[in-house]
């Protein structure tokens, strides 16, 4: 294989790249209209996309896999890479959900984003975040997926900075990029680890070669790229950059929670099953970590008053049932969640987009209310996202957070279905609440609301649709269309022994459904309750919750105190005491000489003695082997 | 056709015009000076052309004899460690001198000195002769000293007598290994020679090939430099002037590593073999004390001097992995070095002549009314760090790699340097660019047609490099994956071969059956 449609893939990547090159140089001259050039270019991908899709449909399943090389990229030594893609069912359903919701991402920004004075750069980066994205999921080997890895990493860097003239917008953006950077390091470790151990770094070869790998190169080799995983899709312990990240412009935040950037650590980790699997110990880690980071994120998410965190710890929850379902080897599940999660989290921040734009860029949940009079649209946008995240039937999520939630039961682990009914439990609290919050009962702030206009409703309308239907379509059971598609790579769902019957478990899932979703009214949305009457009556309980635990606080505390003591000490040594000497000797030498302005020979000497001080280091340390 | 000949002496042609045509307005001269760079920019590509990217040995060897009475011999030729440091020096010179344009005193002595400069530094990377070299070597020192004491900002006499003293210093050392191994030619052949194919074949017992690649080193360290060696390093970079701080980080830094890779191990390779564990060891020190006190700089141009300590710690690291993808990595870096740090020097000098300040905490927001040099501070920024796609990344990552086979320890630890680079590099580009502006910088002006013009081209060739490094790496890895060879397999005594380990080495390099090594299986 490798003509046809196929023989085009690389169009994927290439189509938003040369947008980024367009219109970087040429945005300022473009304005507003430099918006549908990168809209028509993510949309051309998707028909891309779509075009390779079908020609893969039409092959029998076990030949659903093609290479399509590029060139050759490094070669030393023994070690060569080559930038090659990949088609197969996980990269194409990755690149679908990637252009598809990345082009309705950037339609919307076309409205967003037109009165910003620099439109042109912004959707310069947006494309270029897309492209890398793109070559992240269709890479064919580990190096390559680690430039469009790195690729995102600097894009996150110039979107969530893009307003740098904030001192907190620029903040945010290294934030995320340094601490998702501390992954990017593990994961770079254990491509270079799995190199030496299989030989190879292409995909084919080290993925049939996955389960020949010894325990111990298997496990340390899963735990770096789950290190890598971990950082750039926000879990414990390197999830601190994810909630800051709301500087960014709101079609970013879209972008990075939905399409692209913390999809990526998931995909890494489905991808590499066979490895993980050759562990014994690195899938009971992603399912700990996956399951700690979806209730940690999701109790944390009822805390914040800032709609935009509030969605960005709900990513996070949601990012670890993921996690979670990847570590029972549910990988199809993983995936059905991420489709899913892409239409409705896309469409919560578009929707809370729509509010802050009509409302004059507020972000506080306090000062909103009553909003479904002033923006109906808007609201059912928001309504018919939260209640798919919550997982009330039939909408999407429904479907795919109970199979998870399920098969937890179904495979034996009983601790950990209980467990993850209560994450989910706490998801359907945690987004109905910013949805009564926002739109029902009055409004408690200032200022009149007025509704987005159309040409940022028609974008949000195709991503409700999807988050409606995605669901049963894909996944009306957990052996449903998408498993059927991925098997290939995933392989069968290994159902375990016992657990409860899957009609109760359907009834359990609906009833927590419908329990959270029914408590978060009572408290926000009924108007019994005043919204702050929690934080009132347990001021240090919400401050743990609205600090998420202090866990930042803690980070920023070890960089301040410990971090920042270790430079300054070795700043000091440096001036003082490696150089200092130097300077010191020669003022002595030149007081005792008396020849104060002629300073020079002091120095000459002064020196002189340094430097063989620090020769008499290096050779008293070398000369261990003499 | 002499090449190599063509290519050093050329700048040395500009020099008569410009010390006997006293009308000459400053313009003519700069001129004149930029079109003799030019013209050697374009000997060094006809160099590169003719360069057979397939041979491990020397190439467009040329040789006269020039004191017969000691032996000294003007020798020069390249291979794969030096004929990118030949391009990438005459690519880099017209490009400084393009950023000093403005430069309003004394120019016609400054435009000689940059003759003579490009003229020694040139000579010092394609020497095969070690006295040859090493008066190459030795002759970098006056022209630096002056650019530095003359054009330089602050403490510039301070900076320039201990950049001076230090190198002179460790060249003592060198200077006595050298004349030790010409005594053991004149011993063991009868004739005294300096000539380095000669001199691979001389046989040295162990404990001798230990002093001697003691005293290589340490003479070299100081030109890396190595921890505690670099102290001269942040006052000479920061109180030189553009293209001063650039012709140091970009050229002369290399001199060091590349008198290791051409020197300690051609001739010492024993010793190379038993000290390799612990240099990799001060080379990550290197790496991550470097990047702690860049962390704390608070103006620009010491931080990315001390980046520098950081990153020549992944170039010694490379060469002492004894492995061919450390080692090519580690030529690479050296190339990477010199584009990336050059054009933060580069873009540095462009601030600091609009804002006159290189204080970090007086900058800030400057990226608002200046995006063109902002974007130019980010991509050198980028590529610093070593992002995928821009060149720094490929010698970087081959790095780690060799590093890995050798010592994988050593590996996990050099690997924070990359967190730490991210760390302290953003940061100074967030205190210089991004915030609100101050007042006085609100009418600042962007990049001019001429800044453009020294930016875009290091820009251009960090793109290529970091897209396509096929055509550099292919014509590194013969020379890297011979001389590993080399290292690895001469044992005591044997040397002293007909024909010098290049004739040697002739043979295409196959990799051992064993494809597959284990971690640390090459490393004993």
């Amino acid at each position: 294989m490798g003509d046809g449609a196929v023989g085009l893939t690389w169009l994927i990547p290439a189509l938003p790249l040369a947008g980024a090159t367009l219109l970087l140089p040429a945005g300022r001259r473009l304005g507003v209209r430099a918006g549908w050039v990168a809209t028509a270019l993510v949309a051309g991908a998707f028909v891309a996309s779509v075009a390779v899709l079908v020609q893969l449909l039409s092959l029998p399943a076990a030949e659903r896999a093609a290479v399509v090389p590029v060139f050759r990229w490094i070669a030393a030594g023994r070690f060569a890479a080559d930038v090659v893609l990949r088609v197969d069912p996980l990269s194409m359903t990755m690149a679908l959900v990637v252009t598809g919701v990345g082009a309705l991402i950037h339609w919307y920004a076309v409205g967003y984003m037109a009165h910003d004075p620099r439109v042109g750069r912004f959707f310069a980066y947006l494309n270029l975040f897309v492209s890398f994205m793109l070559l992240l999921v269709l890479a064919n080997d580990y190096l390559l997926l680690y430039l469009g890895w790195e690729g995102v990493g600097l894009c996150s860097y110039l979107l969530i900075g893009f307003w740098h003239e904030r001192p907190a917008a620029a903040s945010a953006a290294k934030k995320a990029f340094v601490t998702t950077r501390i992954g990017d390091a593990a994961l770079l470790l254990g491509i270079v680890l799995l190199w030496l151990h299989a030989g190879s770094l292409g995909f084919d070869a080290v993925l049939a070669e996955g389960a020949e790998l010894s325990t111990g190169a298997a496990t340390a080799i899963s735990l770096l790229l789950l290190a890598g995983a971990v950082g750039k899709s926000a879990q414990l312990p390197l999830h601190v950059w994810l909630p800051d990240a709301m500087e960014g412009p709101t079609p970013v935040s879209a972008l990075i929670h939905a399409a692209t950037m913390v999809t990526a650590g998931v995909y890494l980790v489905v991808r590499s099953h066979p490895i993980f699997e050759a562990s014994g110990v690195a899938l009971p880690l992603v399912l700990a970590i996956g399951l700690t980071s979806a209730l940690y994120a999701g109790l944390a998410s009822i805390g914040q008053f800032d709609v935009k965190r509030a969605l960005a710890y709900s990513t996070m929850s949601q990012i670890g049932l993921m996690f979670f379902a990847a570590g029972m080897r549910m990988y199809s599940g993983a995936m059905l969640l991420l489709v899913c999660h892409a239409f409705y989290k896309a469409l919560l921040f578009l929707a809370s987009g729509n509010v802050m734009h009509g409302l004059g860029d507020e972000t506080d949940l306090r000062r909103m209310g009553g909003l479904r009079r002033e923006m109906p649209t808007t609201a059912a946008w928001f309504a018919i996202g939260a209640l798919a995240l919550a997982g009330i039937p039939p909408l999407s999520g429904f479907f795919a957070k109970d199979h998870i939630v399920a098969f937890a039961s179904t495979s034996g682990r009983t601790a950990a279905w209980i467990l993850a009914s209560l994450a989910a439990f706490v998801s359907a609290v945690y987004i109905a609440r910013p949805l009564f919050l926002a739109f029902a009962g009055e409004r408690r702030g200032p200022g009149h609301a007025h509704e987005a206009p159309l040409a940022m409703q028609a974008p949000l309308a195709l991503l409700a649709a999807g988050s409606v239907v995605a669901g049963a379509v894909l996944g009306w059971r957990a052996e449903g269309a998408l498993d059927g598609f991925l098997r290939p790579v995933t392989g069968a769902l290994e159902h375990g022994e016992g657990g409860l019957p899957e009609g109760t478990l359907l009834l359990v899932s609906l009833a927590i459904a419908l329990a959270g979703v029914g408590s978060a009214w009572w408290i926000w949305g009924s108007g019994r309750l005043d919204p702050e009457a929690f934080p009132r009556r347990r001021p240090e309980l919400a401050e743990w919750l609205a600090r998420a635990f202090y866990v930042n606080d803690l980070y920023a505390w070890l960089v301040r105190v410990p971090g920042a003591g270790l430079g300054r000490v070795l700043r000091l040594f440096d001036d003082r005491v490696v150089d200092g000497a130097v300077n010191g000797l020669g003022r002595d030498v030149a007081r005792a000489a008396r020849v104060a302005p002629v300073i020079q020979s002091g120095f000459v000497r002064s020196y002189a003695l340094l430097f063989l001080l620090g020769a008499t280091v290096l050779l008293l340390f070398l000369g261990t082997r003499i | 056709m002499p090449w190599l000949t063509l290519l050093v002496f050329l700048p040395l042609a500009g020099i008569p015009p410009l010390l006997l045509w006293r009308r000459a307005t400053d313009a003519q001269a700069k001129a004149l000076t930029l079109g003799v760079m030019l013209a050697d920019l374009g000997v060094a590509l006809a160099v590169l052309a003719v360069f057979d990217e397939g041979r491990a040995g020397y190439q467009l060897v040329e040789r006269a004899p020039w004191v017969r009475q000691i032996g000294l011999s003007y020798l020069v030729g390249v291979d794969g460690f030096s004929i990118w440091l030949v391009v990438l020096t005459a690519f880099m010179f017209p490009i400084a001198l393009l950023a000093e344009w403005d430069l309003g005193y004394r120019v016609r002595m400054f435009m000689v000195l940059s003759l003579l400069l490009e003229t020694v530094v040139l000579g010092s990377f394609v020497a095969l002769d070690l006295l040859l070299f090493f008066l190459f070597f030795e002759a970098l020192l006056a022209p630096m000293f002056l650019l530095i004491g003359v054009w330089g900002s602050g403490r510039r006499v301070y900076a320039s007598v201990k950049f001076t003293l230090y190198t002179m210093l460790g060249s003592a050392f060198i200077l006595v290994a050298i004349l030790y191994l010409w005594f053991q030619t004149s011993r063991q052949f009868g004739e005294g020679s300096f000539d380095l194919r000669q001199m691979e074949q001389l046989s040295l017992g162990l404990a001798e090939q230990r002093w001697l690649f003691l005293a290589f080193f340490v003479g070299l360290a100081v030109k890396v430099p190595i921890f505690p060696l670099h102290t001269w390093l942040p006052d000479a970079h920061t109180e030189a002037p553009t293209k001063g701080s650039v012709v140091l980080a970009a050229l002369l830094l290399k001199a060091g590593p590349y008198g290791m890779l051409r020197f300690n191990l051609d001739l010492f390779p024993e010793a190379a073999r038993v000290f390799a564990e612990e240099i990799g060891v001060l080379a990550v020190i290197g790496i991550v004390y470097g990047a702690i006190v860049a962390m704390m700089q608070t103006d620009v141009k010491r931080l990315v001097a001390y980046s520098s300590v950081s990153h020549m710690g992944f170039v010694i690291l490379g060469i002492f992995t004894l492995t061919p993808e450390g080692m090519s990595g580690a030529v690479m870096q050296m190339l990477n070095h010199g584009l990336s740090t050059g054009l933060l020097f580069l873009v540095i000098g462009m601030v600091y002549a609009r804002t006159h300040t290189r204080e970090m905490d007086r900058l800030g927001g400057v990226g608002q009314v200046t995006p063109l040099l902002a974007g130019a501070f980010l991509v050198a920024t980028l590529s610093s760090i070593g992002l995928p796609g821009l060149n720094n990344f490929v010698g970087e990552f081959l790095v780690i790699l060799g590093a890995f086979r050798a010592q994988p320890w050593l590996a996990a630890a050099a690997v924070t340097g990359i967190v730490l680079g991210a760390i302290y590099m953003l940061w100074a580009y967030q205190r210089t660019f991004h915030g609100p502006v101050a007042e006085r910088f609100r009418d600042l002006r962007d990049l001019a047609p001429r800044e453009l013009a020294v930016a875009l081209p290091v820009v251009a060739a960090m793109l290529a490099i970091g897209v396509y490094p096929r055509p550099v790496l292919d014509r590194i890895n013969p020379t890297s994956e011979g001389v590993v060879r080399w290292v690895r397999s001469v044992e005591v005594g044997q040397a002293g071969l007909p024909g010098g380990i290049r004739a040697r080495l002739q043979p295409e390099y196959r990799p051992p059956a064993g494809l597959h090594p284990s971690p640390g299986e090459e490393a004993s």
